[in-house]
């Protein structure tokens, strides 16, 4: 019968490894590849680890005017094309359907006001007709043609 | 129901014929009439205050054509150097400017005024642009440089159009 070998302790094992060079050994990089990163990610619960976080404090922390203030409001407002916005805007269907329009018909509601209106568009309209009869005697595109000088002061 | 009033706004483009003979038949029923109602209360005060009797009638018809010539050059020439726009046009909604856009000078607002005349003497040959041109210039616009544009602004007129149809503000 043989005689029993004492166990030797894991501490005491792990103090004859030299850690360093068995780190040296390895490689990190092939490691990581064989680590399903989608696999790891699937098992953390978000909403969990969201839980733990005190935005309260976060925001807290935040100093929103040195934020604002690094901001180029001038930069960001040059990039924003207000014309496409204004073009956007049904300006005829805001002016019939809100205050506006009962407003601005309070300060115009005179009846010169309504009876000129009335003369100078039947006028242009007129001008239209007779301006379509001619285009299509000479065989003229309307497109073609100038609409007018440009607005000068 | 739809508006007739243009959904874009016209100031700017070259005005047509019938708004511009519109323009016309005012100024000149309008000139006509002040000219008339001046005259007469001249020969009224002349009456007043001196001894003479004079009507109308006793005039030689080329003092009367005369005054009547200074008084149109003053009406339309001086009409087009203040402001672009004779009454007429003011109704209408016209203005006369350069080609270029910018406003009339004088010298061509007075210049425009017997170019005017011209214009109706041939006969209406020297209005034909106004109908048949790209840019609707008479004889007269082009010996004084201009042209006739809307000055009134459609949308805003759509706008007061639509506004009359909305529903009144509670208060």
């Amino acid at each position: 019968m043989s005689p029993r070998l004492p166990r030797p302790s894991l501490d005491g094992l792990l103090g004859l490894v030299d850690v360093n060079a068995v780190l040296d050994h390895v490689d990190l990089d092939r490691q990581l590849e064989r680590v399903d990163l989608d696999a790891l990610l699937a098992r953390i619960d978000i909403n969990a680890l969201l839980d733990r976080v005190d935005i309260q404090r976060l925001l807290e922390r935040i100093d929103v005017n040195e934020l604002v203030a690094r901001i180029d409001v001038n930069e960001l407002v040059s990039k924003v094309d207000v014309n496409a916005i204004v073009a956007r805007v049904d300006i005829d269907d805001l002016v019939e359907r809100t205050e506006l329009g009962a407003i601005i018909a309070d300060s115009t509601s005179g009846i010169a006001q309504r009876v000129l209106d009335s003369v100078r568009a039947h006028a242009v309209a007129l001008d239209d007709v007779s301006n379509r009869i001619v285009n299509r005697l000479l065989r003229r595109n309307p497109d073609d043609l100038p609409a007018g000088p440009a607005p000068r002061p | 129901m739809k508006p007739v009033v243009p959904e874009v706004s016209r100031q700017g483009h070259y005005a047509g014929p019938v708004t511009r003979a519109a323009a016309y038949v005012v100024d000149v029923a309008l000139s006509v009439g002040i000219f008339s109602v001046a005259v007469a209360i001249i020969l009224f005060l002349i009456d007043l205050v001196t001894a003479f009797d004079v009507d109308t009638e006793d005039l030689p018809p080329w003092v009367s054509a005369i005054l009547f010539a200074g008084w149109l050059l003053l009406y339309f020439g001086g009409s087009w150097a203040a402001s672009g726009k004779t009454p007429g046009m003011s109704l209408v909604g016209l203005r006369v400017v350069a080609r270029d856009g910018r406003a009339l000078s004088p010298w061509r607002s007075f210049v425009r005024a017997p170019a005017l005349a011209l214009s109706l003497l041939t006969f209406g040959l020297g209005l034909i642009g106004i109908v048949l041109g790209r840019a609707h210039r008479a004889l007269h616009d082009v010996i004084a440089g201009s042209v006739v544009v809307y000055d009134w602004d459609a949308r805003a007129a759509r706008w007061r159009f639509l506004a009359r149809r909305s529903d009144p503000v509670v208060p």
